[in-house]
């Protein structure tokens, strides 16, 4: 499995670590693509390549979910995978690592 | 406004590569959700932004470069034997004197040429690149010497023709772009993309 070296996590941006710690935060609970884009301030094209990557590396699971509301169509939920959640803890209890600003993890579209 | 929102994100959906349309259709999903019409026209700019960016990443640029490449080779090859044959009549006419510097300069050059043709059979791209900016470099040292240089050899202004003037143009481009985009791209796989995830 892939191996996360201390010197490759320096390399992790600010906004990567932001979005990794809401996912982190908010436990078993699953985040549309626009409510993290909402509760980051991210931008989605800043968001979705961040997302894309971390899906790619095996960091983050997305799955389709249908839509509360009638004749709109299913959305991505994102979720982190176990490796991911590692990875969010070891982010979020390095001392080594500039602070990231606080992020709301209550979203609403 | 929602429906130019719309349309950006059906061109998003439309230039995403194959591979990543399941994302194309995420992002469409995410637009019908969101309820404001000047937020979804930004939702789906950064969206077609993404979209764009995976078409070019995915884009298969080896061919362009390699015909690029031929092309350059091809001009390269036509300019030395055309200036060489050139030089030599003018030279037996009497017409143009040049200096011993700036015939060491033409001298040196050519071996650098060679270098850059044998960096390129053993794919030895940066030193290609080196070789050939040396090369460069060499002929302006001898353009400059014949400009600048006094009365006993003619000024090369008065010697040059278009399609000289063409090919030496299209010389200093072609190493001009490939030092700026080697610049650029230096740049960016140094400070830009430093964040792999």
């Amino acid at each position: 499995m892939y191996i996360y070296g201390m010197a490759r996590r320096k390399n992790i941006s600010k906004q990567t670590r932001r979005v990794l710690s809401l996912l982190a935060q908010s436990g078993a609970r699953g985040w549309y693509g626009y409510e993290i884009s909402k509760a980051t301030g991210l931008k989605s094209g800043s968001l979705y390549p961040m997302l894309m990557r971390l899906s790619e590396q095996g960091f983050l699971e997305s799955n389709w979910e249908p839509s509360a509301q009638q004749g709109r169509p299913p959305r991505h939920i994102y979720t982190l995978s176990g490796e991911g959640r590692r990875l969010a803890q070891s982010l979020l209890t390095d001392d080594s690592l500039p602070p990231i600003a606080p992020v709301s993890i209550v979203g609403a579209t | 406004m929602r429906r130019a929102a719309e349309r950006l994100m059906a061109c998003a959906a439309k230039i995403m590569p194959a591979e990543q349309k399941e994302w194309a259709e995420a992002m469409q999903a995410e637009l019908s959700h969101i309820a404001s019409p000047a937020r979804a026209l930004g939702f789906a700019a950064g969206c077609f932004q993404t979209a764009l960016m995976s078409h070019l990443k995915a884009a298969k640029w080896e061919p362009v470069g390699r015909a690029l490449l031929c092309f350059h080779i091809s001009v390269w090859v036509f300019a030395k034997f055309y200036g060489g044959v050139k030089l030599t009549g003018a030279m037996q006419a009497g017409s143009v004197n040049l200096s011993a510097f700036q015939i060491n300069m033409i001298g040196l050059s050519g071996f650098t040429y060679l270098g850059v043709a044998i960096c390129l059979v053993y794919r030895k791209w940066i030193a290609a690149m080196l070789c050939g900016l040396a090369a460069l470099g060499l002929n302006t040292l001898h353009l400059m010497a014949a400009i600048f240089s006094g009365p006993a050899s003619p000024r090369t202004a008065e010697h040059i023709d278009v399609l000289s003037l063409m090919i030496i143009s299209e010389e200093y481009f072609i190493w001009t772009t490939v030092l700026v985009g080697g610049a650029i791209m230096w740049i960016w796989q140094t400070y830009f993309r430093k964040a792999e995830l």
